[in-house]
């Protein structure tokens, strides 16, 4: 993460509308009427995501909870993205 | 079963009404437009005809609409709060008491906060001549609801040995005073004492839609059960079908869930897309614990009020900076 390092910007695609439970974030898409449960370390990224960290930040809070190198926890996060994005809950903003 | 809405017009002002954000406009079904409602409920196999509003008595042609129900030969159930012109009260009045229910609201009221002797008085007058006709209902929008009283009306005017009792729900993306579900377990132990006070009169309670589980203690399941109270945890879309030609899962979703009513719809096509409308909320439920509670796994609880489950799920605003690289290969979001 350079400072010539250029961006993208991942936002959710379309309404998506979630809450939080004891055990697991749940988040229903209604325009293809399914709901995602996430749990572990899946919730706490979307909840750094709705909180609207930053990603520097999530590696971090990633890294910790995970107790793994920061190029690891990277790793896991963009395995997670990848998910998210092929559930269509993440994609990248259209220029 | 279906709500046949008859008018959009009420002049009370209860603080907690589900129907507060329809209650706008000052429409009244036409004649017409009821019989349409009418061959709706015959072909949809339902056994009861039930007029909500709004107030169904306001209806300028209201005798009409209950001769008109009266005519297909099953059980009229009117939705009042009571307060009823003479003309009204003696079109009631004249109905053979097995054919009609009158479920009178005790709580309503245009002086919400405040006691009105003068509508106490005129509700009584109305149960006194409405008798077994009559069923009494409450709706508990505080967590210390002062539901006692109907028991000395019940016996004294002769209506139904039942009550009636209704949480408060919220109208989703609306406002209405409404019983916040923290506020369930103290009104449950106040319910299960009721069902047994109510009980020494022979007076039985009848639970309405949203309540859950976990709201009574064992204890409280017990003296439920011995007070012989009509418990279900039940909140399924009833149908609710309005001036518009619209059908909604109840009020308090009437905004959100809601499907077009056509003149050869079927009830049980109508509930089954409504269902599927909101299926996918259904595996939360009021509480945070409700996706994972064991009365829920068990089907003992369907996670009660399904505008109280939707009203806690936020909309998500993402917005990530990534470096390019880590999405290198991701398809990119339609403009």
């Amino acid at each position: 993460m350079s400072g010539n390092q250029s961006y993208e910007v991942l936002i959710n695609p379309h309404p998506l509308y979630w809450v939080r439970d004891r055990e697991q974030i749940l988040i229903v898409d209604e325009q293809s009427q399914e709901i995602y449960a996430l749990q572990h370390v899946e919730a706490a990224v979307w909840t750094w995501l709705a909180l609207a960290y930053s990603y520097a930040k999530i590696v971090e809070l990633s890294t910790a909870m995970l107790g793994v190198p920061s190029a690891e926890a990277e790793q896991r996060l963009q395995v997670i993205f990848q998910n998210w994005q092929n559930t269509g809950i993440l994609a990248i903003e259209a220029r | 079963m279906a709500n046949l809405v008859v008018t959009d017009v009420c002049n009370m002002k209860c603080s907690f009404c589900f129907a507060h954000d329809y209650l706008r406009k000052s429409s009244f079904i036409s004649l017409e437009a009821f019989e349409q409602r009418l061959d709706f409920i015959e072909r949809s196999d339902i056994n009861e005809i039930r007029l909500i509003g709004g107030e169904p008595s306001l209806h300028p042609r209201f005798p009409e609409l209950i001769a008109l129900a009266q005519q297909r030969g099953k059980h009229i159930v009117v939705f009042s709060h009571g307060l009823l012109s003479e003309r009204a009260l003696a079109c009631l009045e004249s109905l053979p008491v097995e054919e009609c229910t009158i479920l009178i609201n005790m709580n309503a009221t245009r002086t919400p906060g405040q006691r009105n002797t003068q509508e106490q008085h005129q509700r009584w007058m109305t149960l006194r001549r409405l008798g077994q006709r009559a069923l009494l209902g409450f709706n508990i929008f505080e967590a210390n609801p002062q539901f006692d009283f109907i028991l000395p009306l019940i016996l004294e005017a002769n209506c139904r040995r039942v009550i009636r009792l209704g949480l408060a729900h919220p109208i989703l993306d609306g406002q209405n005073e409404y019983l916040h579900p923290k506020q369930y377990p103290m009104v449950g132990h106040k319910i299960s004492q009721f069902a047994k006070t109510a009980a020494e009169l022979g007076v039985k309670l009848e639970l309405d839609c949203g309540f859950v589980r976990c709201m009574f203690s064992n204890d409280d399941m017990e003296t439920l059960h011995q007070a012989q109270a009509d418990i279900g945890w039940r909140c399924n879309p009833i149908l609710d079908v309005d001036l518009t030609e619209q059908v909604f899962h109840c009020f308090p979703l009437s905004g959100k869930v809601h499907r077009p009513f056509f003149p050869d719809a079927d009830a049980r096509n109508l509930r089954a897309l409504l269902v599927e409308q909101t299926r996918h909320y259904r595996m939360a439920g009021i509480y945070k614990e409700c996706s994972t509670c064991s009365f829920r796994q068990r089907d003992e609880c369907m996670g009660g009020c399904l505008a109280n489950t939707m009203k806690r799920f936020q909309p998500a605003a993402l917005r990530l900076r990534v470096p390019d690289d880590v999405v290198a290969d991701w398809p990119r979001a339609m403009a």
